[in-house]
């Protein structure tokens, strides 16, 4: 059964079709609520809802940008409103204090290093640049996400996220920027 | 040849390819004989390839059982609610034709719609016309003209009563601007920032959606009736691109349109969804042809118009 007809039948309500539809896609999702909410299980619970909420609004999907595209889309508004709600209670957990700091991402970048100060140079560069990711305004983070994890074009983020072109590449353009500022005491290690 | 500042503000898109044959080439240029730019480009690299190695959390069996239990919940909704649907269409052809007159005479003299006396009439009116989409009950409706509410707009606090037909709905204002903040040179940034939910804004809600989900058939109908069946997903298509100003016009008593080359969008409140749309009706060029439930909180509604 290909996409379309996987589509056709989760808009009747064939939740197996839809889990079908979405197992190329799961692990791109959860991914990207990761990057957007920096708390795994905040991510897998947001993903989750994403999911669900594909579901139960594909009978509306019509087809004018691609299911990926689409899904992607409401992962990105189901995090956004998360986080709104999250800032409107400010019960914003740092990204660096107290229980998180166990689930800061652990980022490989390519340190094969045995030398223990390398190592340790290393580890201090991955949580500060979660932590700098984790400062970038949520809609940059949106737009960066999508770009490097996903690997869409411009185009695509833009039909994800409903801005213009000219939006995408700005806020590309700022999420690096800005990484690269908040970062640039670590420029040696870069 | 191009300055750093232009070059630097070029770069990005330039990594990603996404610059065109020319302006690559003059990055390129500037790159060859700008060291401090290169080092940039390699900055950049380095941050986009440690950016996707994050170790990230895995989907696995539990997620994937967690996931199946929920949407196994929800997979018996849509037919519920084209079951309610078929149950009560007989009533609302009446209506749906007093609604239609009315909106008309609220296109005819546009500045009446956003007057105090107009809409109370308009959205009554059409909350009746809509009883076939809305699956609200005959006693119901025969309240309607009682009601006093101009078209709804968001209030400062966060107050969420959702109407049951009789009572207007009060919302939190939180996803949308009033028409005087949309002037307001300061939310050009804030609206860009916005459209990234204009469409498809979610709240977590379902708790209360699946309360309705009873093993009571009858209560379950009313449940749906009073909670979700408000809440649309309309679609349109513009045939006569002429009336796409007027479009707009009447979008923006309800809400910040969005504008593209090929669509306008908009999100609208619940409660001025019936109104909007009979509006829409009237509009000739303009054909309804698709209108789908969506489960996505309680508060709005979408419109989706496509410009041929």
């Amino acid at each position: 059964m290909n996409e379309s007809e996987l589509i056709k039948r989760s808009g009747e309500g064939d939740n197996e079709a839809f889990e079908r539809l979405i197992m190329p896609y799961r692990q791109g999702v959860v991914n990207h609520a990761y990057v957007m909410l920096r708390n795994r299980e905040d991510a897998i619970d947001m993903a989750q809802e994403a999911l669900i909420k594909a579901f139960v609004s594909i009978a509306g999907f019509n087809g004018q940008s691609s299911f990926k595209t689409w899904l992607y889309r409401i992962t990105t508004n189901v995090c956004l409103d998360f986080l709104r709600k999250k800032k409107r209670e400010a019960n914003i957990v740092s990204l660096t204090t107290g229980d998180d700091e166990q689930q800061i991402a652990q980022l490989d970048v390519a340190d094969a290093s045995t030398d223990p100060q390398r190592k340790a140079e290393q580890k201090e560069l991955r949580e500060a640049i979660i932590k700098a990711i984790g400062e970038l305004d949520d809609e940059y983070r949106a737009a960066i996400a999508l770009r490097e994890l996903e690997g869409m074009d411009y185009k695509q983020i833009a039909t994800t996220l409903r801005v213009s072109l000219g939006t995408v590449k700005s806020r590309i353009s700022r999420a690096r920027m800005q990484l690269r500022e908040k970062l640039s005491k670590y420029r040696e290690l870069l | 040849m191009l300055s750093c500042d232009e070059a630097l503000n070029l770069l990005s898109a330039y990594y990603d390819g996404e610059l065109g044959v020319a302006a690559s080439n003059q990055v390129k240029e500037h790159l060859c004989s700008c060291e401090q730019c290169s080092k940039v480009l390699e900055d950049v690299a380095f941050l986009s390839s440690a950016v996707s190695k994050i170790d990230f959390p895995k989907v696995d069996d539990a997620f994937a059982k967690s996931l199946h239990e929920k949407l196994e919940k929800k997979a018996d909704r849509p037919k519920k609610y084209y079951k309610i649907m078929r149950a009560i269409r007989p009533y609302a052809a009446v209506a749906a034709s007093l609604a239609i007159v009315i909106g008309i005479y609220a296109v005819v003299d546009k500045r009446d719609i956003g007057t105090q006396n107009e809409i109370p009439i308009a959205i009554s009116t059409l909350d009746i016309a809509n009883s076939n989409e809305d699956n609200v009950s005959l006693e119901d409706n025969e309240d309607t003209n009682k009601v006093e509410e101009n078209i709804v707009t968001p209030t400062p606090a966060k107050q969420r009563a959702v109407t049951n037909n009789k009572n207007m709905t009060v919302y939190d204002d939180s996803k949308t601007i009033t028409k005087a903040e949309e002037n307001s040179p300061e939310d050009i940034v804030k609206e860009e920032a916005r459209s990234v939910q204009a469409y498809e804004s979610y709240d977590e809600e379902h708790g209360v959606a699946e309360a309705s989900y009873s093993e009571d058939a009858e209560k379950e109908n009313v449940d749906i009736a009073e909670k979700e069946i408000e809440l649309v997903y309309a679609r349109f298509k513009l045939l006569d691109i002429l009336q796409k100003e007027k479009i707009i016009s009447i979008l923006e008593m309800y809400g910040t349109p969005q504008v593209s080359d090929t669509n306008i969008n908009l999100q609208i409140l619940a409660a001025n969804y019936n109104a909007c749309i009979e509006v829409l009706k009237s509009v000739e060029g303009l054909d309804k042809y698709e209108e789908t439930p969506i489960d996505d909180g309680e508060e709005y509604c979408y419109i989706d118009i496509e410009l041929q």
